[in-house]
């Protein structure tokens, strides 16, 4: 198994008296490798615990995760802000409460059409 | 299903892995028993250093189980694989201690001999570890593999994860080496220059 070469000529003898030399793990290592072993074992069989969600959770999973959400989100502030800031050709939900309380409350105002739709139809 | 240990004899390291990973404990027994040694002896031969060796040879081992369900059959070998890591192991352990003297390397425990024969082989086998100490990792993990474990160059190549021309170059660089230090200590470990 050793080669000599001409560089090496005196490593065979050191070679061999290592490779006679006895080299057996100790009964204690085997011991510990062996409950290692058994100890790590996978165990294919073993029931798997139940986690349980929270109530976030839940409520997420039913409206649809989290892309559903952010769209319930946007729509939410859109609507809001068309709310709070109208724009002319949309009627204006809070005038028209305060108007008609005022008793002036105009055709226009309860006009189903929007004033762009009225310039439409009036040509 | 559990098969007994001596029906294990026959069975691959890799179909014993599966059968571990599927929790079957006389796999478990059998790989302990058939690979324990041949880490521990890997292991022994690096570090020359017995405690060392064994505390590296539990490591390597617990890494095996716990890779064991990963495992995928054929694609590797065990015996490779774990000569791999238990050199890792010992390079980092070597790297971490400070570099001992040569009369610091313990001799090796050794059974039926002569005494004065024991002693002679286990200066020999001192000698030949504390020398392989010295040698750079990689010339030191190449040189064992191949002249104490006997493996062959391609299985050396897979191992060390190099080509095989490189593996040649490491062995011989580490057996110069080596020869160097040892060709003062031939006389007094009772070898003679004929």
């Amino acid at each position: 198994m050793t080669e000599e070469t001409p560089d090496t000529p005196s490593l065979a003898p050191f070679f061999e008296a290592a490779q006679n030399a006895p080299m057996e793990p100790s009964g204690g290592l085997l011991e510990r490798i062996e409950a290692d072993a058994l100890a790590m074992m996978p165990t294919p069989d073993a029931p798997v615990a139940v986690r349980h969600r929270g109530i976030f959770a839940q409520v997420l999973e039913c409206v649809g995760g989290w892309p559903a959400v952010s769209g319930l989100v946007a729509a939410t502030a859109a609507g809001v802000w068309i709310g709070a800031s109208p724009s002319v050709l949309v009627p204006d939900g809070v005038a028209v409460l305060l108007w008609h309380e005022a008793g002036v409350v105009t055709s226009d105002a309860l006009e189903p059409l929007s004033g762009f739709d009225g310039l439409l139809v009036e040509g | 299903m559990t098969v007994p240990l001596d029906a294990m004899n026959d069975l691959s390291d890799d179909a014993l892995l599966v059968r571990y990973a599927n929790g079957d404990s006389e796999a478990a027994r059998a790989l302990t028993a058939r690979l324990t040694p041949r880490v521990f002896g890997h292991a022994y031969r690096l570090l020359g250093n017995r405690h060392d060796a064994e505390d590296v040879t539990q490591e390597a081992m617990m890494r095996l189980w716990k890779i064991a369900p990963e495992w995928r059959q054929g694609e590797a070998q065990v015996s490779t694989w774990l000569y791999r890591v238990t050199a890792n192991l010992c390079i980092d352990r070597v790297r971490r201690k400070p570099a001992q003297s040569l009369d610091s390397i313990p001799d090796p425990e050794d059974g039926a001999q002569s005494v004065a024969e024991m002693l002679q082989n286990k200066a020999r086998v001192g000698a030949l570890h504390a020398a392989l100490g010295a040698l750079p990792d990689r010339q030191r993990q190449a040189v064992v593999l191949r002249h104490l474990e006997g493996l062959g160059n391609p299985e050396i190549a897979r191992i060390m994860n190099i080509g095989p021309r490189a593996v040649e170059s490491l062995i011989a660089r580490g057996k110069r080496a080596l020869a160097v230090v040892l060709a003062g200590r031939r006389k007094d470990l009772g070898y003679t220059d004929d």
